[in-house]
């Protein structure tokens, strides 16, 4: 054998190398999916049926925000114009394609939900779960894709209640529930129809002090139910917002006590926990791998669900999910970076893509520690705020496709400030910020601060702190950045041992969500900012039914929060593109305060 | 012999109370806990609910109670539940370590699979062209990063073919052909960066035994080059191999914790990655425990092995 070795080396090396190619043919069983090239992105929600269904119902029940605080009942306020432009924009000649039932429907989070408790954690981990399994009472109407998605619109939607009420005083809401709306086929409730007791023990867990949203709820006196199907709200006092917390997507799920009682300590422990009236069951949980879910036949928006299956699959690494879906294995991908979306549509042409503008509901930005001693004095934060480039964020970071912020951010329709007065309020002058440097006392590198960032987190703000970093020390600050992992940066900026941090702010679709970082004293006040003008605006707003009363007040606050530079510098929005491939129809986007799809309006052309 | 097995086992539990302790101070000095890793930035947590999440995970008693509460459940057979998901951690341990040790499993065979026949083939082909390619060859698999490889096979293979492994886990038992789908290129990775060593190792080896007088003494005795080979010099020159086999089990240990975070694969590397990052003492101790341990006995058996290999070799 040696000799023969010695004489013929090539006989290893060629085996060496067909076992190679054998291991490889082996490994080349995940056929690539047949790719279905339709049309372009903007043409297929016009062809789609059931969009068309869905505004009918509209129709009936939608409400603007407008009419809400006026008091009006449901079912008898007119069709904002606004939907009834939609609905002539939706129908189109090509109305034939027919949805299709079946497929499964795979996407990729990058980690377990650390519990799948629903009033335990907003977490999209968890969160991308639970609207496949729960209901709300209320809902915001979907967000239709081609369509801008239009959070800031807040227009709420039936979905366990058909309607609502609210009293003359602002403090008493009654919702009306269907009828035939039946729980998870799962013991120990099999199906039987959810019922008014049901809200009121679902509300009462939510305001407990274990749940998460304890807070959230914060003046719910109590929770009434006249009959079977009519559940009464009373809060303590007017409160605007208060509609949208019944309806938010993070915090609002109505679970049901029984099943908790069932459950015991193991509640929230694992995937089984999932029982609610959602368009899907809970069907398999492999930990560190899958989720499944599998359509409910008895749901009650009928006739949804159309898919079979969804799966919700855990990839950690960015690059592994990015090959997971130019191997076609998932559906939906949200490129990093403009580049990474051109690369992806190189190599798979037809994929569409789908753009969410408007959807950045999440406030970033440079926090600066408002009790720092460094910061108190207001010429030294303007230079700041005139030293960064938002524009160049824009460009090189969002491809230019991005929008300037304010306190209260651009998505918030009604209550923010146009893109014009943002951009005056945010200038680049990095003339203006050296002079106000040096009129405060400090020379080129006199000022030192940290600007700390998480590690393993949005890469988007770590690449903006490196931006911000290069913009300050053009005009004369001394800008160290420290980066740390997530634990140890939330533990620091609790504790308010930092200068700045580059980081989220706040999430919510809702203005009281973003000034909840203003209440002097209050948990999410992480810039510790204590401004008696902001405190007593905040107190006029939320009492304030009156949206463009609201508006304005918001408004005015926002031009203050820019003039001071007071606690944030906000970072532009992202337009969110998010890849889809072209056999995915009617990818709505989930009213939750995500980029992920409404599973349950998907069907597949193929 | 059994002496000196007894001897090893019971120098294990100090020197894992060592690594365990090191483990807990060191998870410590970091701030932040497991309630600030549950919670995100838009929280509306009141700081009293932020206690009374501590208070009933039990991290607001003092460290050394902490610690000494997990010592005495782990005495007891409880290694607890995940400060992250409430799930006992034993179960997510018993869940990774047969992915783990899967993949482990065959890094090694691959690497030793391909080290042996190409160190041999090195040094029996000494200074040729091919020896000098092979040699090449190695050392860019030694220098080459593995989680750089595995990025890279990942990038490369999704859009050059349009293919990537199989996403999630299957175990073997379900659906063999697709858990091999899954588990070769990460094995190969691992065994490819592994059999760089080896392979020189083998090829330095196996070259200072064919210079003994033993193996021109069995050439004499008209013994075949193949017999010669397999009987007279590969025993005796596989004996350097173990060493560096059994020393570079911790490595390997270490490198698979990061191709499992790359491919997905949930093993117990992966499952220590989450526990970090979310703070997650109960979960990191048990699977440090287990990696201590299981690096431990297997340098054991490496070290016994000798006995076998090489019979001068005698433990007392």
């Amino acid at each position: 054998m040696t000799k023969l070795l010695k004489r013929n080396p090539g006989i290893l090396i060629t085996t060496l190398a067909i076992t190679l190619l054998l291991s490889v043919v082996a490994c080349g069983g995940t056929a690539a999916e047949p790719v279905v090239v339709k049309e372009e992105v903007i043409k297929e929600v016009p062809k789609e049926i059931i969009v068309e269904r869905e505004v009918v119902k509209e129709v009936v029940r939608d409400v603007p925000v407008e009419k809400q605080v006026v008091k009006e009942v449901v079912k008898e306020v007119a069709v904002p114009q606004e939907v009834v432009r939609e609905v002539q924009v939706e129908v189109t000649p090509t109305v034939l394609l027919q949805p299709r039932y079946g497929g499964i429907l795979s996407m990729a989070q990058r980690s377990d939900p650390p519990t799948f408790d629903p009033h335990a954690t907003s977490f999209s981990l968890l969160t991308n779960h639970v609207h496949l399994t729960h209901n709300r009472v209320i809902r915001y109407k979907s967000l239709a894709w081609p369509e801008e998605a239009r959070y800031g619109d807040l227009i709420f939607y039936p979905s366990l209640a058909e309607s609502w009420e609210i009293d003359e005083t602002g403090t008493k809401f009654t919702f009306n529930l269907r009828k035939g709306v039946k729980w998870h086929d799962r013991e120990p409730l099999d199906g039987r129809e959810l019922v008014s007791e049901d809200i009121k023990q679902a509300w009462k867990r939510m305001h407990e002090d274990s749940s998460r949203f304890a807070g959230f709820y914060d003046g719910l006196v109590s929770v009434e139910t006249p009959d079977q199907y009519t559940v009464v709200q009373t809060i303590d006092r007017p409160l605007a917002s208060w509609l949208y917390r019944v309806a938010d997507g993070e915090a609002a799920w109505i679970t049901n006590q029984e099943f908790v009682d069932h459950k015991g300590a193991d509640f929230g422990v694992a995937q089984d926990s999932l029982v609610g009236t959602g368009p899907f069951l809970y069907a398999r949980e492999e930990p560190g791998s899958r989720y499944t879910y599998e359509r409910n036949p008895d749901y009650f928006e009928q006739p949804y669900p159309y898919l079979d299956e969804v799966h919700w699959y855990v990839i950690p690494d960015p690059s592994a999910q990015e090959a997971a879906f130019v191997s076609r294995q998932i559906h939906f991908y949200n490129p990093r970076r403009p580049q990474d979306l051109n690369r992806i549509k190189q190599a798979l042409p037809d994929v569409n893509v789908r753009e969410t503008t408007g959807l950045a509901n999440t406030t970033s930005g440079l926090m600066l520690n408002m009790e720092n001693p460094k910061w108190q004095d207001v010429r030294v934060r303007q230079a700041v705020k005139l030293a960064v480039n938002n524009d160049r964020v824009i460009q090189d970071l969002y491809n230019g496709r991005g929008k300037y912020n304010a306190c209260i951010p651009s998505a918030l329709r009604g209550y923010s400030l146009e893109q014009d007065e943002l951009k005056q309020l945010y200038p680049y002058d990095p003339e203006k910020a050296r002079a106000l440097l040096a009129d405060a006392g400090f020379g080129p590198g006199d000022f030192k601060f940290e600007l700390m960032t998480f590690t393993g987190y949005s890469q988007d703000n770590q690449d903006i702190a490196v931006m911000r970093q290069a913009d300050l020390q053009a005009v004369g600050f001394d800008v160290t950045i420290n980066p740390v992992p997530v634990g140890e940066g939330r533990a620091t900026v609790i504790e308010g041992n930092f200068d700045t941090v580059q980081q989220p702010h706040s999430t919510g679709v809702e203005p009281d969500e973003m000034l909840g970082g203003y209440v002097p004293g209050g948990p999410r006040n992480f810039m510790r900012v204590n401004d008696p003008k902001v405190t007593a605006w905040m107190k006029e707003q939320e009492v304030e039914f009156d949206r463009a009363k609201r508006g304005a007040i918001l408004q005015e606050f926002s031009r203050y929060c820019a003039d001071q530079a007071l606690g944030i510098i906000p970072n532009p929005s992202r337009v969110v593109q998010q890849l889809v491939q072209s056999w995915v129809k009617n990818a709505a986007i989930a009213d939750v305060a995500s980029d992920e799809p409404d599973e349950k309006y998907i069907w597949f052309d193929k | 012999m059994t002496g000196y097995i007894v001897q090893r086992v019971l120098l294990m539990f100090p020197t894992i109370i060592l690594v365990v302790t090191l483990t807990f101070g060191l998870m410590h000095i970091v701030p932040g806990d497991a309630v600030l890793a549950q919670i995100e930035e838009g929280t509306n947590l009141r700081p009293e609910q932020l206690d009374l999440m501590r208070e009933r995970l039990g991290l607001d008693k003092p460290l050394y109670v902490q610690y000494g509460e997990w010592l005495w459940g782990l005495a007891h057979f409880d290694a607890g539940v995940s400060l992250f998901t409430g799930r006992p951690v034993i179960n997510q341990l018993l869940r990774a370590i047969p992915i783990s040790v899967e993949l482990i499993i065959f890094s090694q065979i691959l690497s030793i699979s391909i080290a042996i026949p190409v160190g041999v083939l090195s040094a029996i082909r000494q200074d040729t062209w091919l020896d000098y390619l092979l040699r090449t060859t190695s050392i860019g698999m030694l220098a080459a990063p593995s989680f750089w490889v595995a990025t890279l096979v990942i990038i490369f293979g999704a859009y050059w073919f349009l293919w990537a492994p199989p996403i999630g886990y299957v175990p073997f038992w379900e659906d063999p052909i697709t858990n091999l789908k899954q588990l070769f290129l990460p094995s190969a990775i691992i065994g490819l960066n592994g059999s760089a060593t080896k392979m020189r190792m083998t090829r330095s080896t196996v070259l200072e035994v064919l210079r003994q007088d033993y193996v021109r003494t069995a050439r004499a005795k008209g013994l075949s080059e193949t017999m010669v080979l397999v009987r007279h010099v590969l025993k005796n020159a596989l004996i350097p191999v173990i060493t560096i086999w059994g020393a570079s089990i911790a490595g390997l240990v270490n490198g698979s914790i990061i191709i499992e975070n790359i491919f997905g694969l949930p093993g117990v590397g992966r499952s220590m990655i989450t526990a970090i990052n979310n703070s997650d003492m109960t979960q990191l101790q048990i699977n440090v425990l287990f990696y201590g341990l299981a690096i431990m006995v297997i340098n054991l058996i490496v070290d016994i092995s000798y006995t076998w290999f090489d019979p001068r070799v005698r433990y007392s």
